[in-house]
C-alpha cells in the first residue's frame, strides 16, 4: 500500500474511532451538551451502541420484596416471598444463570415502583402499566413454576418498599389468569 | 470471549422455558421503527420458541467457529447481531457487562483476518485490526470513567456510605459483605471511585498495570460471586484479558506487523 494510501487510511480510522467514541460520551454521559447534541448521539448509540454505567448510582437505600398468594372466594393461602425466593435459588448456584430471574424482577420492581411513585397505593384491578406487566409476568412465573399453582385461580401482589424511616406498600387484587 | 458465548448458549438451553417458551418469564412488546434498527428487534417482533431456538443454535455455531479460528468478517458481524438481538429481547435481565460485550463483538468484526496473498489486503486488514485494537481498548476505558463519573454525581457515594448500603440489599449481598465493617466499607467505596476514574489514565503505564488489573480482578470476582452478578463480573474479567492479550501482541506486532496476521 502507498504510504499516502495509508495515511489517509489510518486519518480516517482515526475519525471515525473519534467520532464514535465521542458520540458514545455524550449519550452515556451524565451531562449533556445540548438537546440536539444529545437526540444526535442517541440517534448513533441506540440500539446498536447502547450501553449505561449507572453502576449502582444512586446506591440502592431501599429494599422491595414482592409476595404472591393464590385463592378464592374467602379462602387465600399464606402470602408467599417471590423476591427472597429468587434470590435464595440464584445464590444456591450462582454460576447457573439464574440471577437472570432475579435480575428481571428486581428490574420489573424498580420500574414499577418509578411509575407509582413514593405512596401506598392499593389497586382494585391490574394497572395498565407496561412495567406491571413484566412483574406480574415474572411472579406468575415463579409462583406457577416454583410453588405448583392451580391454573385458574385468582392471586394478589403486594409489593413492600422499605426506605430508611419509610415503608411503602403497592397492593395489587382481583388479578386472574383466565 | 467465545468460551463465554458458548456458556451464554448454554445458560440460554438451561432456562429456555424461562427465556423462551409460550409461558416465558420474559414480557416483550414488538418495536417496529421501520428503520435500521429493527434488524436489532427481529428477535423481539416475531419471537417464536423457534426462532430462539434457532438463535442459541446459531450463536452456539458462530462461537465455535470463533473459539476455533474459523470465524470471518461476516461469521462476526452475524454475531454480533445475534447478540444485540438477543439483548434487545432479553432486555430487562441484561446487565451493563451484556452491553459493553456487545461493544466488544462489534470490534471483533474487524479482528477476522487471516493474511491473504495481496499485500494491498493484507495492509488493509492489518489496519482495521489496529482499529479494533484501540476501539477495545478505549471502549474499556470510557465505561470506567462513565461509572465513576456517576459516582461523583451521587451523594452516597460521595460521603463513602453507598457500598455498606449496596451490601444490606439481600439481592447484592452475601453473609461476608453483610457483615464487613463500615470503615472497610468505606475504604472499597473510595477505592472503587479512585479506581474507576484513574484507569483510563494509568493503565497505560507499564508500571501501574499489574497492580489496576488485579485490583479489577479481585473486585470482579467480588461481584460475580459475592454480590451474585456472575455474568457482569465475568464480562469485565475478559475485557482485562483482551487487555493483557493484545498488549502484549501489539509488541509483537511493532517487532513483525506480519507474524500478527499469520497468528490470528
Amino acid at each position: 500500500m502507498k504510504p499516502a494510501l495509508k495515511t489517509i487510511l489510518a486519518a480516517g480510522m482515526l475519525l471515525f474511532l473519534g467520532f464514535h467514541f465521542l458520540a458514545l460520551l455524550h449519550y452515556a454521559a451524565p451531562v449533556s451538551v445540548g438537546a440536539r447534541l444529545k437526540a444526535a448521539s442517541a440517534l448513533y448509540c441506540y440500539p446498536y451502541f447502547h450501553q449505561q454505567w449507572t453502576v449502582f448510582v444512586p446506591a440502592p437505600d431501599r429494599q422491595s420484596d414482592l409476595y404472591i398468594r393464590n385463592g378464592e372466594g374467602a379462602v387465600w393461602q399464606p402470602w408467599h416471598p417471590v423476591t427472597q425466593g429468587l434470590i435464595r435459588r440464584q445464590r444456591q448456584c450462582p454460576w447457573a444463570g439464574r440471577e437472570m430471574e432475579a435480575l428481571l424482577l428486581t428490574n420489573a420492581i424498580s420500574y414499577v415502583r418509578h411509575d407509582l411513585g413514593a405512596q401506598t397505593l392499593i389497586f382494585d384491578k391490574a394497572p395498565d402499566l407496561p412495567s406491571f406487566q413484566v412483574m406480574e409476568r415474572a411472579a406468575r412465573y415463579y409462583f406457577r413454576n416454583y410453588r405448583c399453582w392451580a391454573e385458574g385461580r385468582d392471586y394478589e401482589l403486594l409489593l413492600v418498599t422499605k426506605a430508611p424511616g419509610k415503608t411503602y406498600v403497592y397492593y395489587f387484587k382481583n388479578l386472574s389468569l383466565l | 470471549m467465545y468460551l463465554f458465548l458458548l456458556y451464554k448458549a448454554l445458560i440460554y438451553v438451561y432456562h429456555f422455558r424461562l427465556l423462551f417458551s409460550a409461558k416465558k418469564m420474559i414480557f416483550t412488546r414488538p418495536v417496529f421503527t421501520d428503520t435500521l434498527q429493527d434488524l436489532v428487534f427481529v428477535l423481539n417482533n416475531h419471537y417464536s420458541a423457534g426462532l430462539g431456538l434457532a438463535c442459541i443454535v446459531a450463536l452456539s455455531l458462530l462461537s465455535l467457529l470463533g473459539l476455533f479460528r474459523r470465524s470471518n468478517y461476516l461469521s462476526n458481524l452475524l454475531l454480533w447481531l445475534l447478540m444485540l438481538n438477543l439483548s434487545g429481547y432479553l432486555y430487562a435481565t441484561v446487565t451493563a457487562g451484556d452491553y459493553l460485550l456487545n461493544q466488544l463483538l462489534f470490534f471483533n468484526i474487524f479482528f477476522s483476518a487471516r493474511p491473504g496473498a495481496s499485500p494491498f489486503f493484507n495492509d488493509l486488514k492489518t489496519a482495521f485490526h489496529n482499529m479494533a485494537l484501540a476501539g477495545i481498548k478505549v471502549q474499556v476505558c470510557l465505561a470506567y470513567f462513565l461509572a465513576g463519573w456517576f459516582k461523583l454525581t451521587d451523594a452516597a457515594w460521595l460521603d463513602g456510605s453507598a457500598v455498606q448500603q449496596i451490601f444490606q440489599i439481600p439481592g447484592y449481598t452475601s453473609a461476608i459483605l453483610m457483615s464487613l465493617p463500615l470503615w472497610l466499607c468505606m475504604v472499597l467505596n473510595y477505592a472503587t471511585m479512585a479506581y474507576q476514574l484513574l484507569f483510563p489514565f494509568t493503565i497505560w503505564f507499564r508500571s501501574c498495570k499489574i497492580y489496576l488489573l488485579a485490583f479489577g480482578i479481585i473486585q470482579h470476582l467480588v461481584i460475580a460471586f459475592g454480590m451474585g452478578l456472575f455474568s457482569f463480573g465475568i464480562i469485565m474479567i475478559i475485557c482485562y484479558i483482551l487487555f493483557l492479550k493484545y498488549d502484549d501482541r501489539s509488541e509483537a506486532i511493532r517487532e513483525n506487523p506480519r507474524a500478527d496476521l499469520e497468528n490470528l
